[in-house]
């Protein structure tokens, strides 16, 4: 009796669970456009990515949110995702480990980044061409703006812009 | 008999000590070896002793974990790009494909699950048929490849393919297990970046993945599937990497030394992507494969 107790309790967790995960979404793009309609050419404003975003409904591909300062709007369900920042599945979850390589350093947020000091180093150490180096350099500086990204979904008809099936 | 069923049970015993290592006290490890004893036959001192051998062995494991923070996986992704350029060839010298390669690249990063990393994107001069990713999102393709790819959805596709294996940090997970790392482990306050031999060691590892023995193999196949996710959740056609290993299967092997090397067999992974997208992604009529535009933007490689 008691196991189907617990069965019954493990169900209703799971289901309260998911209920949570679908209540809140959080941006996961650098930007997302939240937008006055569920079209991409409805008129829209930028939001950073991390800002969580309550689910009012979704529809084909849109979820309609309303965001931390009360507004609402719709956003492309592609930009969202269910799992809080930096709460991602990747290796270092969980380990709980906090010794190691970290280093308080600023984050790699600058769109330009030059070739960092061990980097150098490694160059140098290594000896790699000169050429090389400069390859390296030039990768470093090339950089694509979310907003060239998006005109060039927006050019092939890719993402939020693509046509709705008829 | 007893040792077929020895090997058999092996597994399963190892997985069953790992599942609760947290504290691996004596008395499970006697439990367990009691277990082992009945289900193989073992003598149930030899069992003891293979029990604490096992757990040794987990728990040297995990403890040669060490965390790679951004930063010094980026410092790691740079100095690999130093080694890719010496070894496959220079950087290519067309704005216009780079700039190209880069906004199909970081369209398919944007969707991708690790959307907030800075990815770089670089076309390599080799006749060789190759792409690869270093850890921080540095991701290379050659213009012997991007010779053979067929439109924007094939390219979506490869490139897909690599981003998986930053976002999953393949690479990565290979230094953070290894040994290379083992004295940092041990003294929080040396940060790599103090220590430049380890640094290098780490850099010379994945070098290593990355040039000549590769990943897992499962690990390849896990990046197919994602990379094909990454690039459909764009809106192109889901077939695309899947065609594109098609191509693969049918160019010289001579055109494609270091990728045969280093990734499982072309038919292989077709056949599986098959599977795969027969069973997880419906066939979708308004998916896009955009030949015209990635004709446009690689015309200079013709």
């Amino acid at each position: 009796m008691n196991r189907w107790l617990f069965v019954a309790a493990l169900l209703v967790a799971l289901a309260a669970g998911d209920a949570v995960a679908q209540d809140v979404v959080y941006v996961k793009s650098r930007t997302a456009k939240i937008r006055a309609d569920k079209s991409a050419s409805a008129d829209a404003k930028e939001v950073p990515a991390g800002t969580a975003l309550k689910v009012l409904s979704k529809e084909d591909k849109y979820y309609q949110v309303q965001l931390p300062d009360g507004s609402q709007g719709w956003v492309f369900h592609v930009s969202v995702t269910d799992q809080k920042p930096d709460e991602g599945g990747g290796v270092l979850a969980g380990t709980g480990a906090t010794s190691g390589i970290t280093v308080a350093e600023a984050s790699t947020s600058a769109s330009i980044r030059g070739l960092k000091p061990m980097a150098e180093d490694y160059a140098k150490n290594k000896g790699i061409s000169p050429k090389s180096v400069d390859g390296a350099r030039k990768m470093e500086e090339l950089s694509v703006s979310s907003k060239d990204v998006d005109a060039f979904l927006r050019e092939g008809k890719l993402g939020e812009y693509a046509e709705v099936k008829k | 008999m007893s040792a077929n069923r020895t090997i058999l049970m092996l597994p399963l015993f190892l997985l069953s000590l790992a599942a609760l290592l947290t504290g691996c006290e004596s008395q499970q490890i006697g439990d367990f070896a009691r277990d082992f004893s009945i289900a193989t036959g073992q003598d149930p001192q030899k069992a003891a002793n293979i029990g604490r051998i096992a757990a040794k062995t987990v728990e040297a494991g995990r403890a040669a974990f060490v965390p790679i923070a951004e930063p010094e996986e980026v410092a790691i992704g740079q100095s690999v790009a130093l080694q890719a350029f010496e070894r496959f060839g220079p950087y290519c010298n067309d704005p216009e494909v780079q700039r190209y390669v880069n906004l199909v690249g970081n369209a398919v990063a944007y969707t991708s699950d690790r959307p907030k990393l800075e990815y770089r994107f670089a076309v390599v001069e080799s006749k060789e048929l190759n792409a690869f990713a270093a850890p921080g999102g540095y991701i290379f393709i050659t213009t012997g490849l991007l010779r053979a790819v067929k439109n924007e959805a094939e390219l979506a596709g490869v490139l897909g393919h690599e981003i998986a294996h930053v976002s999953k940090k393949h690479a990565l997970g290979v230094i953070q297990r290894s040994k290379v790392l083992t004295n940092l482990a041990d003294a929080a306050a040396t940060a790599m970046k103090q220590d430049p031999k380890t640094f290098a060691a780490a850099v010379d590892l994945v070098n290593e993945i990355l040039f000549d023995k590769g990943l897992d193999r499962n690990l390849e196949y896990e990046a197919d599937q994602i990379g094909t996710d990454f690039a459909h959740r764009v809106g192109y056609q889901a077939s695309g990497l899947r065609d594109f290993c098609l191509t693969l299967k049918n160019v010289p092997g001579a055109s494609t030394p270091s990728l045969l090397k280093t990734h499982p067999n072309p038919a292989d992974r077709v056949a599986k992507l098959d599977g795969y997208l027969s069973k997880r992604l419906r066939p979708d009529p308004s998916a896009l494969t955009l030949q015209a535009r990635y004709q446009q933007g690689t015309r200079n490689l013709r």
